[in-house]
């Protein structure tokens, strides 16, 4: 019989079971200073802020687990965003070719980011942030300076929509994409190639793995997925504007590595992710109620990012 | 074909990128060579090869430092608020503030081992938090005394602008070049064990390193609160791609332990001649963001592809 201490400990190593601890230790602090914080209507507001950080979160930790980084999520949100309403034009009948159109064009940023990281060897961080300059460069060209076209009535209206009153439509579609991706990083080949490729690149080229495709398979789903968060976002606010202020791609970041993915050494989860996604979405509201401005929302999530990614790298250094 | 191919190494790309630029600018836009361009041209490129200069010597030893965007910002809202009590206490206080938020983030990427891209990134959200709380707008007030010093000009020439220049290549000289310090830096770049084994100690050295860039992001914002006359907390926000892609354009491997003071140099004049040339164009400042992006990610693939061979 293994002591309990022992078996507690034990169950501490696996970094899923200590975010997810954090997150109710979250809660019952949040409860504590602030009761609303934890009711119904405002943990499904958390849930709705959460699922759009969320779609991000999730596309750059497969980056990340993959061994890159990818700065270029918040312009290719912001891109979309602008290029979303402007496409639909307020029409029905074009929300869904549209849809497929904006996923189309994330894909399409995040191959080109592969294909700079992979063919021509730009490091991640530069290709990424030089992407992330030419991207807003497009949308304003796009918009020429002012908001074009609308959202589809019925996009707003399935945006908006909650079911059973507190839980958000696109709560759903993050949980749907989370649950798939967990599958795929898990149970799939593809998966385990992620982790392979992250960890030790040379010894996946070795074992076989085509290591410049997985690493391009990444930044396109990264890509597509920010650009599902993007028009998430704009079914939600039912309008484009072109004063938008990234949260995403710090947000996206910190919310990896609160979920216990740490950079540059292949391993991590999508369920950390998930409950680190919450835990920054559930914290920037609590700054909200204490009527912190946006300056000191920033130095939260910067210094939380700077803590915890101290706190992984120590603890895998003892 | 041997000078070829010497001609073709990576140091010269630089050179050869801005030869070709010069020539063909005399023959296109004559009004590139007025005194008064000439001039606009060197005051725009001081503050980057400040901040180049710095993010060079932390990419040769293997980091990068995406803070000096935050802490040129930084460095201005301080400046708005302090300059009008004391100018001296001014420049000490947000030199010093250069220097600690270089030690924080050297301690960081050091000692607590996180990796340089996300800690500076981190330091750079709370330091631009920082910079919203002191100075939400852009604003404040710097004594006349301080920009006419600071942009001093004789007849049409700016002097007080060229001797911080030449001041910034003294120093970035000396420092890289006649010191143990310099010989130090591109030793740990080159190979961290054996500068270990050869007795350099490397942590001292890499955090030395942050604390260098972050004191020379902070003089940039000195010379920048001069330009702008005020504090502004969104000013420093271009200088990080443009300090990377000038230190990458001139040549300086992002993997460490290479990289010259002359090809930064290069690579930061052929930065401001670009915009330079995009604004008597009269390009559209969109397009000018995505020029730039396009010619950071065009330059350093094209170098990576050198290095391969």
């Amino acid at each position: 019989m293994v002591p309990f201490i022992h078996r507690v400990r034990a169950i501490l190593q696996n970094n899923v079971v200590v975010v997810y601890l954090a997150l109710g230790l979250m809660l019952v602090v949040g409860w504590m200073l602030r009761p609303y914080s934890v009711s119904l209507a405002n943990l499904s507001s958390v849930l709705r802020w959460s699922s759009i950080l969320g779609t991000v979160a999730i596309g750059q930790t497969v980056v990340v687990i993959a061994g890159g980084i990818d700065v270029s999520v918040g312009m290719i949100v912001f891109l979309i965003y602008i290029l979303g309403a402007g496409l639909m034009r307020e029409e029905n009948a074009l929300a869904l070719p549209v849809l497929f159109i904006c996923l189309g064009i994330g894909g399409g940023i995040g191959l080109v980011n592969g294909l700079g990281v992979t063919l021509a060897r730009i490091p991640p961080i530069v290709m990424t942030l030089g992407m992330s300059t030419i991207l807003p460069g497009i949308a304003w060209l796009y918009s020429g300076g002012i908001t074009r076209g609308g959202v589809a009535p019925i996009v707003k209206q399935i945006c908006q929509m909650s079911l059973g009153r507190y839980i958000p439509f696109s709560t759903v579609v993050w949980l749907v994409i989370a649950l798939a991706f967990i599958l795929i990083m898990r149970r799939t080949t593809l998966g385990r190639k992620f982790y392979a490729v992250g960890s030790n690149p040379t010894a996946a080229w070795l074992s076989g793995v085509d290591v410049n495709l997985v690493v391009i398979l990444s930044y396109i789903i990264s890509g597509m997925l920010s650009a599902a968060a993007g028009f998430l976002l704009l079914g939600y606010l039912g309008m484009a504007n072109l004063r938008f202020t990234d949260i995403y791609t710090l947000g996206s970041i910190a919310a990896v590595v609160v979920g216990g993915t740490p950079f540059f050494t292949g391993i991590g989860s999508i369920e950390g992710t998930v409950a680190g996604t919450v835990i920054i979405r559930f914290l920037y509201n609590l700054l909200i109620m204490f009527q912190i401005p946006e300056a000191g929302r920033m130095i939260a999530n910067g210094l939380i990012v700077i803590l915890v990614v101290a706190l992984y790298s120590v603890r895998r250094g003892r | 074909m041997k000078l070829l191919s010497r001609l073709s190494r990576r140091r010269f790309v630089g050179f050869f990128l801005l030869l070709g630029l010069m020539i063909t600018l005399s023959i296109e836009l004559p009004q590139f060579y007025a005194a008064q361009n000439l001039s606009n041209l060197l005051l725009r490129a001081v503050p980057l090869l400040c901040v180049a200069l710095g993010q060079m010597i932390v990419i040769l030893i293997a980091g990068i430092d995406l803070s000096v965007g935050a802490t040129l910002s930084l460095a201005t809202a301080i400046a708005s608020h302090l300059m009008v009590r004391s100018i001296p206490l001014a420049i000490l206080s947000i030199l010093a503030a250069g220097m600690f938020i270089g030690l924080i983030n050297g301690l960081g990427a050091v000692k607590a081992k996180i990796n340089p891209f996300v800690m500076t990134f981190g330091t750079s959200s709370v330091l631009n938090g920082v910079t919203l709380y002191i100075r939400p707008s852009p604003g404040g007030y710097i004594p006349r005394v301080y920009v006419n010093t600071i942009l001093a000009y004789w007849g049409s020439v700016p002097v007080g602008p060229l001797f911080i220049l030449c001041l910034v290549l003294i120093v970035g000289f000396w420092l890289l070049y006649k010191t143990t310090y310099g010989r130090h830096l591109y030793a740990v770049g080159g190979n961290e064990e054996a500068a270990r084994l050869a007795g350099i100690n490397v942590a001292v050295c890499k955090i030395l390193a942050y604390i260098v860039c972050g004191l020379f992001a902070s003089l940039a914002g000195l010379y920048m609160t001069a330009r702008i006359a005020s504090g502004d907390p969104a000013v420093g926000g271009t200088f990080v791609l443009d300090s990377i892609g000038a230190v990458a354009v001139g040549g300086t491997a992002l993997t460490g332990g290479r990289g010259t003071l002359w090809g930064t140099l290069f690579g930061v004049i052929i930065f401001s001649v670009l915009s330079n040339i995009f604004n008597l164009l009269n390009v559209n400042i969109y397009w000018q963001y995505v020029f730039k992006g396009l010619i950071v990610i065009g330059v350093v693939g094209f170098s990576q592809l050198k290095e391969r061979k």
